[in-house]
């Protein structure tokens, strides 16, 4: 199951899909990844670089599906030969040093390829020069299926579980409750004698199992769950890493592969509808109810985004361009219930960065409002309380609900 | 999902879900609102593209399907804010115009029917009588209940005539020469019946 679910997910992405796990897998190999590319005009070849084990510097060429003799002369070469020839740039590495280089694929090459590869590096060896490395997917399997150790799922309750999520429809909302008991099922929270190594394996294998359920997601372009799941993610390893009171750094790999490939799924958001504002939503009959749920998750990420980046003190945070956006096309927001609480902080804090104090001093009044007006009532009215998630109160809204909500007009907030 | 939209989460299922209700509450409405269309029984043809139909006379004849539709407009900036409430009240709105473009069709037919077999009988914009009434009786074929032996036309009016109708036929039941005809009427036309069911070839 183990190989097939592995080669299933590996013939479905491409070379952005398998950056990050492959860079996890480098990580549990050893490796002390130094640079992602972004995949702009200055990649010279390198998709990733890293030191390995030895601390000598690797550079890697990503591609996904096979490399056709069409495909190689038209695309991969010319990389090829950029990843070959062109040092590596980068400020925590010596200047023109030499670099170890490989081409990998999730696919084959073709004759003609392998043929041409094979002679050039004959070559390479005759004049001195390091030759092309290559990782075919074939072998990249049997590596990401070794990786897992024992925790990838095999009792039938939790690879049912995790089978469930991984199969999702890439359009809709991750099922963030079966995912996040699948990685309570799968990571070993209680087991303090566990050497570090393991607790190592366990987080590595969770990156690469997040990797798999945010694929159909990435596929379809739905950033928005591809940030979310890696969020689930993210907060079920650190309590893990936490747990072991091992210095924070010794996790820092790991944890900055997670950080950029949220951060990539929220620039990748931000962008595509900064582009498409005007056509944001949908307008099918059943659109309009759920269109102010979407608009106040979204812009919870947008302003997360830019409050992110202002973190980082990065110097573009300021995108004014996003707070018009979020301005124009998605306020109001709406407060269907306290999962929605996070959405009106980030725009409120955004607003306080902007310096904004008037807008941010009436998202605060919005939600505070909210909050406190059911507090007196005995009547069913009243906000969700924070376990119910979107779909919920996408379904509360539309009069679809499936069973019941208990205890609805009573927040956290307010019991707290 | 369309080109040319951002994809952001969507919700399928409850969308499906709510597609479903909404082509079950047109269909009850159209089936089930007006009081002739719910008691004609349909056909779902799964072959061909034209029906045909039959007259009590042995004609069959290829009829034309017509298309009933009906829109339901939303302006851009009151979509954000559409409740499923409105969306069914406003679906609702289009099931019933559909229901009365179907019933207007259904009687357009039976009026051209009755024209072409000379059945139809006209008061000329004038009032009903009792007289236009029995002969319009007169040029009807009229079934009779096989248990009860009670005939099983009915007569449908249009909402605004239903109240003299019934003012009318209180009237003519309190009219012994008026009962006395229709009586004899109806029994002219039982025993046509009778001798049209005796004539009838059985299937198998």
């Amino acid at each position: 199951v183990k190989e097939r679910l592995v080669e299933h997910w590996l013939t479905r992405t491409n070379e952005r899909g398998d950056q990050t796990p492959f860079c996890q897998l480098l990580v549990a190999q050893g490796y002390t990844i130094v640079h992602v590319s972004p995949h702009g005009p200055f990649e010279q070849g390198k998709d990733v670089i890293a030191i390995g084990p030895s601390g000598a510097p690797v550079a890697y060429q990503l591609k996904a599906g096979n490399i056709t003799t069409q495909r190689w002369r038209t695309e991969v070469r010319p990389e090829v030969e950029e990843l070959l020839d062109i040092p590596i740039k980068h400020p925590s590495m010596a200047a023109h040093g030499d670099h170890e280089s490989w081409l990998v694929t999730s696919g084959n090459l073709a004759d003609v390829v392998r043929v041409e590869i094979h002679d050039r590096n004959a070559r390479c060896v005759r004049d001195g020069k390091r030759p092309l490395r290559v990782k075919v997917g074939g072998e990249l399997i049997a590596e990401f299926v070794g990786a897992h150790e024992r925790y990838f799922p095999v009792d039938p309750p939790d690879l049912k579980r995790f089978l469930e999520v991984y199969m999702a429809d890439g359009r809709a909302e991750l099922p963030k409750s079966e995912y996040a008991a699948f990685l309570v099922s799968m990571l070993p929270y209680n087991d303090p004698a566990l050497p570090m190594k393991a607790r190592g394996q366990a987080v590595s294998s969770a990156i690469l199992l997040a990797s798999y359920v945010a694929e159909p997601y990435r596929k379809t372009g739905n950033y928005w769950v591809v940030a979310e799941a890696w969020l689930v993610t993210a907060a079920h390893v650190l309590p893990l890493i936490d747990s072991t009171g091992a210095d924070p750094r010794d996790w820092e790999q790991t944890l900055l592969l997670v950080e950029a490939a949220l951060e990539q799924a929220v620039e990748q958001l931000t962008r595509e509808v900064v582009e498409r504002q005007g056509d944001l939503f949908e307008d099918g009959l059943f659109d309009p109810p759920m269109y102010r749920f979407r608009t106040t998750v979204l812009a919870g990420w947008l302003a997360g985004g830019l409050l992110y980046k202002l973190l980082k003190h990065d110097a573009g945070w300021r995108d004014e361009a996003v707070l018009e956006l979020i301005e124009r096309r998605l306020l109001p927001l709406i407060l269907w219930g306290e999962a929605a609480v996070p959405s009106f902080l980030n725009l409120m804090w955004c607003y306080g960065a902007f310096t904004r104090t008037a807008q941010r001093d009436m998202v605060l009044a919005t939600v505070l409002r909210e909050l406190v007006q059911p507090l007196g009532r005995t009547d069913e009215g009243g906000l969700l309380n924070p376990y119910y998630g979107l779909d919920i109160g996408v379904r509360s809204a539309t009069k679809s609900l499936r069973d019941p909500i208990f205890d609805p007009g009573h927040t956290g907030y307010g019991r707290g | 999902m369309p080109v040319g939209w951002t994809m952001l989460p969507d919700f399928p299922e409850v969308k499906t879900e709510l597609n479903r209700k909404a082509r079950i509450l047109v269909k009850l409405r159209t089936a089930l609102s007006d009081p002739v269309l719910r008691q004609i029984r349909t056909t779902l043809q799964h072959e061909g593209d034209r029906p045909t139909d039959g007259t009590v006379d042995g004609q069959v004849r290829n009829v034309e399907y017509r298309q009933i539709e009906s829109a339901m407009q939303f302006s851009k900036s009151e979509m954000p804010d559409l409740t499923v409430e409105q969306i069914f009240a406003r679906l609702e709105g289009a099931a019933q115009d559909m229901t009365r473009q179907m019933a207007q069709s259904v009687l357009q037919q039976i009026s051209a029917a009755t024209d072409e077999a000379g059945t139809s009988a006209s008061a000329g914009g004038q009032p009903l009588t009792f007289d236009l009434y029995l002969e319009s009786i007169e040029r009807m074929v009229v079934e009779f209940d096989e248990d009860t032996s009670q005939p099983t036309f009915q007569i449908v009016v249009h909402p605004s005539m239903a109240h003299r109708l019934q003012e009318l036929a209180t009237e003519w039941q309190a009219n012994a020469e008026y009962q006395a005809r229709y009586n004899a009427l109806m029994k002219r036309k039982y025993e046509e019946w009778r001798e049209r069911e005796a004539r009838r070839t059985l299937v198998d």
